[in-house]
């Protein structure tokens, strides 16, 4: 085995890596390729190994069988006619008020996004059925789609979420723990959206005009829209309290997720054979993706811990004497750049394995920052050039709406993200407080404890 | 020439019914895991073998599933540079990454086939449930999947040459979602 500086196997690895992947090679491809490449040369053929076990870890693992079940539910749901229910209800109960549609827009999103693991479910079907019903009245359009868009990212950090299950795989955490914590600040991000359309219509009507009289319902038309809740209250604190009470594994109660979500559908007689199957080659088409990814990612990972590079980074931080704080604001920044370029999954899978043993050894709690990295990576959906919500939404809107519409649009949601970022930085008790209420006191970790670097990803 | 059309063709049909077949192991764990939950919590026997199933069906779906995702060009890459190359030099682009990509998944078809059948010569069982099923039948899947993408990597690997020596027009863009 040749001795190599590990700045060189860190420069070397990650330099191909991003090489391949500017030449537009599937982020699967890129990490294979390098690991391969780096753990023959370095080991020879009996390195190899490794992508075998690697492989096989990433398939044989229980908790990650919760992946297909959230996307099964989410992309289920998303078919069921749940969202045109919501909205329908929204429109009688807030309509009446400036700014209604807007703010009722935000809590149906975040009411999907309990029900939902993805984030591309809220801002498509909003998208279709929210976004002409408030151009219709008049809203300002620029106000309506990043409404849509800023909540349709509360996707990933209001429970359940596919990227908490990802982040928990490879950080080894606990899911319902994660869960928890994303709760409150997800809840706080759509206050705070709320606050924010309702402050823009106070200020101005004419951008969220109310709907006309015609249309608004009395007091006991309002109470019998509220019957659209029932269903999806039923399924969210269903699956919710079974993950966060840990009355079954997060795993089965994705499988009660994806069942309810059927179910669901049959109420709403949406279910036939020909929503099922999309539904059904959608999810694959997905797992495919995000298992390839996965088990490349592992074996990249062990294959460059294992060479011994893992201490640079973390040697790096100890020569340049930077405050932890400042630490974290510095892995922040650079999530916010990688998410303009690259896929979320993408992110958690290269940068999980490199930031989190150092932010444990820092003394700082990984759930807390989980939840940070979900938070910047909604930024990340709203941030052109590569912002999916983005595109979804461009995929969805009327031709009167300019991709440049959704460019300034997403400016201002942008801001408030970075509040709601910078809110949860100086008070980790928002995301804090819930799990530690669930699972006893739970506090930030001491400083002394100092683990392995690289233990973390080692299966 | 028409034997090499008639082989991509082929390719395509074989990764669109292995996705389509599989899509099915959706419905079979939430069947599974289901019954465990039913089994635990209303007649009070929990089982020896539903998480093992489940992990088992999982791991299954998903690798096969990459196939699918393969053909309709669904694994996550960055087109921030990719997509200032005009369509041509796209297609260059994947012949040289799909080039490395076949050498690559041959190397790894190598490594999943002898991983596998050192599984089936030791006759090796499961140790993590008392259920202990055997395993080799699990990890043949790899050598499967591996080969199985080998073989569509090479059927892309067939079209983007053609299209990058102007033998055929590049393909449509597909945005979906």
């Amino acid at each position: 085995m040749l001795e190599l500086d590990p700045l060189v196997v860190t420069g070397g690895m990650f330099g191909c890596m991003l090489l391949m992947l500017i030449l537009g090679a599937p982020l699967t491809w890129a990490l294979l390729t390098v690991g391969v490449g780096s753990a023959y040369f370095l080991w020879g053929p009996a390195g190899l190994e490794l992508l075998a076990i690697s492989t096989f870890s990433s398939m044989d693992n229980f908790l990650l069988v919760a992946l297909p079940m959230f996307i099964f539910m989410g992309l289920m749901l998303q078919r069921s006619g749940i969202t045109d229910d919501l909205f329908d209800m929204i429109n009688k109960l807030m309509g009446g008020t400036p700014g209604g549609l807007g703010m009722g827009t935000v809590i149906v999103c975040a009411l999907i996004a309990a029900m939902a693991g993805v984030s591309g479910a809220a801002t498509v079907s909003l998208g279709i059925i929210a976004l002409p019903a408030m151009l219709e009245r008049g809203y300002d359009k620029k106000l309506a789609t990043g409404t849509i868009m800023a909540g349709g990212a509360l996707g990933f950090l209001i429970p359940p979420s596919v990227l908490m299950v990802i982040y928990a795989f490879l950080a080894r955490e606990s899911v319902g723990k994660l869960f928890a914590a994303g709760l409150m600040p997800g809840l706080m991000l759509a206050g705070i959206y709320i606050a924010y359309v309702y402050i823009r219509a106070k200020m101005n009507p004419q951008l969220a005009p109310p709907i006309s009289e015609e249309e608004r319902v009395d007091f006991r038309g309002k109470l019998a829209a509220l019957k659209a809740l029932i269903l999806p209250g039923a399924l969210i604190t269903t699956v919710l309290s079974f993950i966060i009470l840990g009355i079954t594994s997060p795993s089965e109660a994705s499988a009660v997720g994806a069942v309810g979500s059927i179910i669901c559908a049959a109420l709403y007689r949406t279910l036939n054979w020909q929503v099922l199957k999309e539904v059904m080659i959608g999810t694959t088409k997905l797992m495919g993706m995000l298992l390839w990814i996965t088990l490349a990612a592992v074996f990249f990972s062990k294959v460059y811990i294992g060479l011994g590079a893992g201490m640079v980074l973390e040697e790096f931080i100890e020569d340049t004497a930077l405050s932890p704080y400042w630490v974290i604001v510095a892995m922040l920044a650079c999530y916010f750049i990688l998410g303009m370029f690259l896929d979320d999954f993408a992110i958690v899978f290269i940068t999980v394995p490199l930031f989190v043993p150092i932010v444990d050894t820092l003394g700082f709690d990984t759930i807390w920052f989980a939840v940070l990295f979900i938070i910047s990576m909604q930024s990340a959906y709203l941030t052109p050039p590569f912002g999916y919500n983005l595109f979804y939404m461009r995929s969805v809107a009327p031709p009167s709406v300019s991709i440049y519409d959704l460019y300034k649009a997403a400016i201002p949601f942008v801001c408030l993200q970075i509040i709601g970022l910078a809110l949860v930085v100086i008070f980790p008790e928002i995301a804090l407080w819930l799990p530690e209420q669930i699972f006893g006191r739970y506090t930030l970790k001491p400083l002394m404890k100092k683990p392995p670097f690289g233990e973390v990803f080692c299966f | 020439m028409t034997r090499i059309s008639r082989f991509l063709d082929l390719q395509d049909e074989i990764s669109d019914f292995i996705g389509k077949a599989i899509s099915w192991m959706s419905l079979a764990m939430m069947a599974v895991l289901s019954y465990e939950i039913a089994a635990r919590y209303l007649f009070n026997s929990p089982t020896s073998w539903a998480h093992e199933t489940t992990t088992m069906i999982y791991g299954t779906f998903c690798i096969l599933a990459g196939v699918y995702t393969h053909r309709h060009h669904g694994h996550v890459r960055s087109e921030a540079v990719y997509h200032l190359f005009p369509a041509r030099g796209r297609a260059w682009l994947d012949v040289i990454t799909g080039g490395i990509g076949l050498v690559i998944f041959a190397v790894f078809f190598y490594v999943v086939f002898e991983f596998a059948a050192d599984s089936w010569a030791k006759n090796e069982h499961s140790s993590k449930s008392t259920w202990a099923p055997p395993i080799y039948p699990f990890k043949s899947v790899l050598p499967l999947a591996v080969g199985l993408m080998w073989l569509q990597s090479l059927s892309h690997f067939i079209r983007d040459l053609m299209v990058a020596l102007g033998i055929t027009e590049p393909r449509e863009e597909v945005t979906e979602q």
